[in-house]
């Protein structure tokens, strides 16, 4: 069952990393590179939002049909879920 | 060719240490590298590895907690970005630093076991110091610190590895990382007696990954089959002096934890004159094996160089003298039968007693 207000797992850093002018997921012995919308997606995933209120957000910032921006922020957070990134 | 991007550096911060471990992963010759640098020297060091673009720092040792600093340290490490994970043996217990560590920014703490009693501690650390790891992963817990347990594996504690899984899950790890010994350190010493039977690690495999699936939503299970019983070798370090970037106690910049035993390379100290960036960049030592340009036959032409880099090249110098030569666990390299015959060789768990030597123990 996924989270119904997604949040980064306890040992899960979001850092935006100068070097490469992008985000990423830092965690024990590993990284996570972020492409842009994901890492929009990510900076949401505070506890306080439910993937809906994320998608429309960002469907309101972008332009994007509703529809897909939520099928998006379901699946990633689904694949960060599975890794245990997001709980 | 110009130097790749360490995203995690592993600071040797001292080599004290309560314990006496006696697979530690800390060279035999320990005591040529334990002058320790100051404080100063130590933030000039962390500053240069972010600025070489590292990520995340490990502090380790020896116990990094002997080092009265390492609240500086992690600070410093903190405010330039860095994921910082302290590895400790949870021995000396300190609540109240382990709380000091949190508020300036501690990301993790990973707490090392010898298995699941007190017994363990004693015969592979020789060291009393179980319940007062318990305690620490229970201040861990309690502090809202992520945790990894680590253990590391071998034929005198692989036949617990349920009890192992239980402990962790007890202590309400995040992580559990069941390390099968890897032949460096003191662990070389010690081989003969630390070697696993084939059976033994089976059957710890298939426990490991029942508790993979069975944990799935609560903790995360690491078992990585040793590279003596597996058909490749392992793609050590993520390759030479291409992810990592370690720091021993007196400043010496290596590849990895074993590197310094590998009696053709000058490793150099990093200085106010000698930034670790530059070492990294331009050390003859941290370019003996970078890319593929140093590989034999059968590495050179191996559609696998890019994934395992050819294997350990620590492990070509300590079995056969040569830290260019093929990694001889790979069943490719003409000197695979000298791995082999250390397998076969294995003795049954319960066979003649245990003779080991105890880091920090011999005269």
């Amino acid at each position: 069952m996924s989270a119904t207000h997604p949040k980064l797992a306890r040992r899960v850093r979001l850092r935006f990393d100068e070097r490469d002018r992008r985000y990423m997921l830092i965690y024990p012995e590993r990284g996570l590179v972020l492409n842009e919308s994901a890492a929009e997606i990510v900076k949401r995933c505070d506890g306080t939002r439910t993937a809906s209120d994320i998608a429309r957000e960002l469907a309101e910032q972008t332009g994007a049909p509703i529809e897909r921006v939520e099928a998006d922020v379901r699946t990633l957070v689904a694949r960060l879920e599975d890794k245990r990134l997001i709980e | 060719m110009s130097a790749p991007r360490p995203y995690t550096l592993i600071a040797e911060i001292t080599y004290r240490c309560p314990l006496h471990c006696v697979y530690c992963s800390n060279p035999v010759a320990y005591k040529d590298h334990a002058d320790e640098i100051a404080t100063d020297d130590w933030l000039r060091i962390l500053d240069e590895a972010a600025r070489l673009g590292v990520v995340q720092t490990h502090f380790t040792g020896g116990e990094p907690l002997a080092r009265s600093d390492l609240e500086a340290l992690v600070s410093r490490a903190h405010e330039r970005g860095m994921y910082t994970n302290l590895v400790t043996s949870g021995a000396p217990l300190d609540r109240a630093r382990l709380e000091a560590l949190a508020e300036r920014g501690l990301d993790h703490v990973q707490l090392s076991f010898q298995g699941a009693d007190a017994a363990s501690s004693r015969d592979f650390a020789a060291s009393d110091a179980f319940d007062q790891k318990l305690q620490t992963a229970r201040f861990v817990r309690q502090l809202d610190l992520p945790l990894t347990i680590n253990v590391v594996l071998h034929r005198g504690n692989l036949d617990a590895i349920e009890s192992i899984v239980a402990l962790a899950e007890d202590l309400g790890a995040d992580r559990l990382e069941l390390a099968n010994v890897q032949f460096h350190g003191f662990a070389l010493e010690n081989r003969a007696s630390l070697m696993p039977t084939i059976e033994q690690l089976d059957r710890a495999q298939r426990i490991a990954q029942d508790a993979k699936a069975r944990l799935a939503k609560k903790m995360d299970v690491l078992f990585v089959k040793p590279d003596h019983f597996s058909k490749e070798p392992r793609a050590c370090m993520d390759g030479w002096a291409r992810r990592f970037v370690q720091v021993l106690p007196d400043a010496t910049v290596v590849p990895c934890h074993a590197a310094i035993t590998i009696a053709s390379l000058v490793f150099e100290r990093a200085t106010s004159a000698r930034s670790l960036d530059a070492i990294w960049e331009t050390s003859p030592a941290m370019n003996a094996f970078r890319g593929d340009a140093w590989m034999p036959e059968p590495c050179a032409s191996c559609d696998r160089k890019s994934i395992d880099f050819g294997g350990c090249r620590c492990q070509a110098f300590a079995l056969l003298g040569d830290a260019s030569r093929t990694d001889p666990a790979c069943t490719l390299s003409p000197h695979h039968a000298t791995v082999d015959a250390l397998v076969k060789n294995a003795r049954a768990p319960d066979a003649s007693p245990r003779r080991f030597v105890f880091r920090g123990k011999r005269a």
